[in-house]
């Protein structure tokens, strides 16, 4: 089953988020009239004026005088879109971007592991909630093009299941412009033909569609019966890996945040495993109970893909970052970037002393142990096998509790 | 406390004194220059607590009334550098202390002096005298090769070892090892125990820095846990490094039948140079060919490009080539004349290129190897 995550409004949403004062007031991010801009997007308020993504934004502030416009900050939207791209990771890595906001995620595969695609995609919708304040619509389906029409049916906050049994009852009611390839030009087509549903347009032969819509026609008649076979295709360009994780109450105990920092490497690190990748590079991210953020990070001789060595260099970066004084932390997070491509065979630098072969050997030994334990989580699920200090986690929920 | 200054004289040996200080520290008080006028002397000593400086102004010095002060760092230091004044007078009161020009007046806060660390003195009767050239060349030399990141700690400085007329100082990051050695003279029978006085990279060019080459001779003496060095000037503390130094002698290459081959660093360092255009920061092998009478130097990055030098040398034997880190090879370069001369040994493509000049100097490069 595919997924297709689309965020609701989502650079206004991150906005409003940031700006509490300017929730359910009309609010579009975009460029300045005075620039000749044009609004990149609108939040719900804003809609309801006929406001849109794409239009000028001086028309915009025509259709809604009071209308708020913000400025464009594409590289907070960008790291707020990595956080809802770790959450997916969770859950498959067969992840497709599509935009910063809209993602497919095949979730065939995982289904034993975290339970049906449906729960799989409440599961998400909450967590997104609950670590960004924003909202997703998700649609769930067998294939993309069902899943992606199926995100945008009820927006916003919205969910929809198309089960392999109702594609056709979910398709037929359904406005022809709904299809992938069908715009201004192949509408007026279809409705000179008095075609106005995707039911009306399955009654259509496929010669006629053929004749009418050449090569475009057969990928109508397979659209029209909900058949899409194109898989989801991971984004395996990304430059970075990396997991963060907000506290519910900030944490004092150095222990404890260890434990949670050791705990998100070792996802980071599966991972970056299953990418068949090897980083160079690792960076811790601390919030501050003020709020403020500290990043840190630390270039390692040789690109690793064992736990183990990015855990040290990241345990090192953390007890340098947080002097006694501020260890009241709202948020831990770690990853790793520059990557190289394991299976290359590489120039390395050869050691004076004997430790560093002790070094290459436990090193080789820490791979093994990596493989392992990947095998076991593949098999019995990412809970099924932790390191001895992440019950200090669970100890202190308890005392939560 | 009240005494008249030459400004330059004291300005020159308050910057030295400063740059041990430490800019941001916990103890406030360490952001100071102590400066103490007694017996018709003035000394100033400044402490991170793991150096220490205690050095002497004798010139142009007049003291009126004996004492000590604090000296808060970047004030009295700007003082001192915008000041056109030829000498300065700084007294402390019970209110602070009073800096006063010909035309110009600065108040200070003053802390309590008597709550500043002590920096020790040098009281050794054992000690090692070295040359002050030879003394700057070590730590000039071997100082690049140490790593003060790497998680064994003994990396982080130098390695002295002396004994009897014999001194030897060895730098290393593990990767590469820079060995000076060159002759001094035992005082009291002073030698250091194995290889335990490794001095931080920082306080040996503390060190090296406050040496002028006016003297000719320092005072070098090594205990448990740190070493004193001596100018007429100057005493320097350090405490030295904690932790095991690997054992440099055994894999220093002592080999028969490697090939030894005369080389001058001036045209050496410029192939490199331009061998080294196409490597970068991932990407930082040199092929290194020696045969027909040829050194050539090759590189290849993705995306970037070759590189192919040539360089005549004195030897048509058997093929070698061995892949080098450019920055290596480029360190050895720098610390040296472009009119020196070496020898340059080596075996295979595996086993390490040793570089040595005959004036105590040797330098041994690991090469890079394919992986997996």
């Amino acid at each position: 089953m595919i997924l297709h995550v689309d965020m609701d409004a989502f650079y206004a949403s991150v906005e409003e988020r940031e700006r509490p004062e300017f929730v359910g007031r009309p609010v579009v991010v975009g460029g300045t009239p005075e620039g000749r801009g044009v609004v990149a997007a609108a939040n719900y308020a804003a809609r309801k004026f006929g406001i849109h993504s794409a239009i000028p934004t001086a028309t915009a502030l025509r259709l809604c005088p009071g209308l708020i416009v913000l400025p464009v900050r594409m590289s907070y939207y960008a790291e707020v879109s990595r956080q809802m791209h770790d959450i997916f990771f969770r859950y498959t890595p067969l992840v497709e971007p599509l935009s910063l906001d809209e993602a497919f995620l095949d979730v065939t595969g995982c289904q034993s592991l975290f339970g049906k695609a449906e729960q799989i995609a409440i599961r998400i919708k909450q967590e997104i909630k609950q670590q960004t304040s924003l909202v997703a619509s998700v649609g769930v389906a067998p294939n993309k093009f069902l899943a992606k029409i199926a995100s945008d049916l009820q927006k916003p906050d919205g969910l929809v299941v198309v089960r392999p049994d109702e594609i056709q009852s979910f398709l037929d009611p359904l406005p022809v412009g709904r299809l992938w390839g069908v715009g201004k030009v192949t509408g007026g087509r279809l409705d000179q033909l008095g075609i106005h549903t995707i039911e009306q347009l399955r009654g259509l032969p496929v010669e006629t569609l053929r004749q009418n819509f050449g090569s475009q026609g057969e990928h109508f008649w397979k659209l029209s019966r909900g058949i899409d076979d194109r898989a989801v295709v991971p984004d395996r360009e990304a430059k970075s890996i990396s997991h963060e994780t907000t506290f519910a109450t900030d944490i004092v105990d150095k222990d404890v945040l260890r434990a949670r920092l050791s705990e998100l490497t070792e996802q980071v690190m599966r991972r970056l495993r299953r990418q068949k990748k090897q980083a160079r590079t690792v960076h811790l991210k601390i919030r501050l109970a003020n709020f403020r953020i500290i990043t840190r990070s630390r270039t390692l001789p040789n690109p690793t893909d064992v736990t183990a060595e990015v855990w040290q260099a990241g345990k090192e970066l953390l007890d340098n970052a947080i002097s006694a004084g501020h260890l009241h932390l709202r948020l831990v997070g770690v990853g790793v970037s520059n990557f190289g491509d394991g299976s290359d065979s590489r120039l390395v630098q050869q050691s004076l002393f004997d430790e560093d072969d002790q070094e290459r050997q436990e090193h080789a030994k820490q791979r093994k142990l990596d493989s392992v334990a990947d095998a076991v989580r593949d098999k019995f699920g990412s809970t099924s096998l932790s390191k001895g200090n992440s019950r200090l986690q669970s100890r202190a929920e308890d005392r939560k509790a | 406390m009240k005494i008249t200054c030459q400004r330059e004289s004291l300005t020159s040996a308050f910057g030295l004194a400063a740059s041990i200080a430490p800019t941001r520290s916990p103890k406030e008080i360490l952001q100071n220059v102590k400066i103490t006028a007694t017996g018709g002397r003035l000394t100033l000593t400044a402490t991170d607590l793991d150096v220490g400086i205690r050095l002497e102004v004798q010139e142009g010095v007049e003291i009126e009334t004996e004492g000590s002060a604090l000296l808060p760092v970047q004030r009295t230091m700007g003082i001192l550098r915008e000041s056109n004044d030829e000498k300065l007078t700084i007294e402390t009161d019970d209110t602070g202390i009073r800096i006063t020009g010909s035309r110009s007046k600065f108040r200070l806060p003053g802390s309590n002096p008597d709550e500043f660390p002590s920096v020790a003195e040098f009281h050794e009767d054992k000690y090692h005298v070295l040359p002050t050239r030879l003394f700057r060349e070590m730590v000039k030399r071997t100082v690049f090769a140490t790593d003060a990141e790497s998680s064994r700690y003994a990396l982080g400085g130098v390695l002295l070892e002396m004994e009897e007329s014999s001194v030897i100082a060895v730098g290393t990051d593990g990767r590469r090892l820079a060995k000076m050695e060159g002759t001094g003279e035992a005082q009291g029978g002073h030698q250091t125990t194995g290889t335990s006085t490794i001095v931080p990279t920082r306080a040996i060019q503390l060190m090296e820095r406050a040496l002028s080459d006016k003297d000719d001779a320092v005072d070098v003496a090594a205990r448990a846990n740190d070493l004193l060095l001596r100018t007429p000037r100057a005493v320097i503390y350090s405490r030295l490094v904690e932790g095991r130094y690997p054992n440099w002698r055994q894999v220093f290459p002592t080999r028969e039948n490697a090939v030894q081959i005369d080389m001058t660093v001036g045209p050496l360092f410029a192939a490199l140079r331009q061998a080294a255009i196409v490597t970068d920061h991932e990407s930082r092998g040199i092929d290194f060919t020696f045969g027909d009478g040829t050194l050539k130097l090759e590189a290849s990055t993705a995306e970037i490009g070759e590189s192919q030098v040539e360089l005549p040398i004195g030897y048509d034997g058997e093929v070698i080539t061995l892949t080098m880190d450019n920055r290596y090879l480029a360190d050895f370069c720098k610390v040296l004349d472009n009119e020196s001369s070496f020898v340059m040994e080596v075996e295979s493509s595996s086993s390490p290129a040793l570089l040595t000049t005959d004036d105590g100097y040797s330098y041994v490069i690991m090469p890079m190897a394919r992986d997996r």
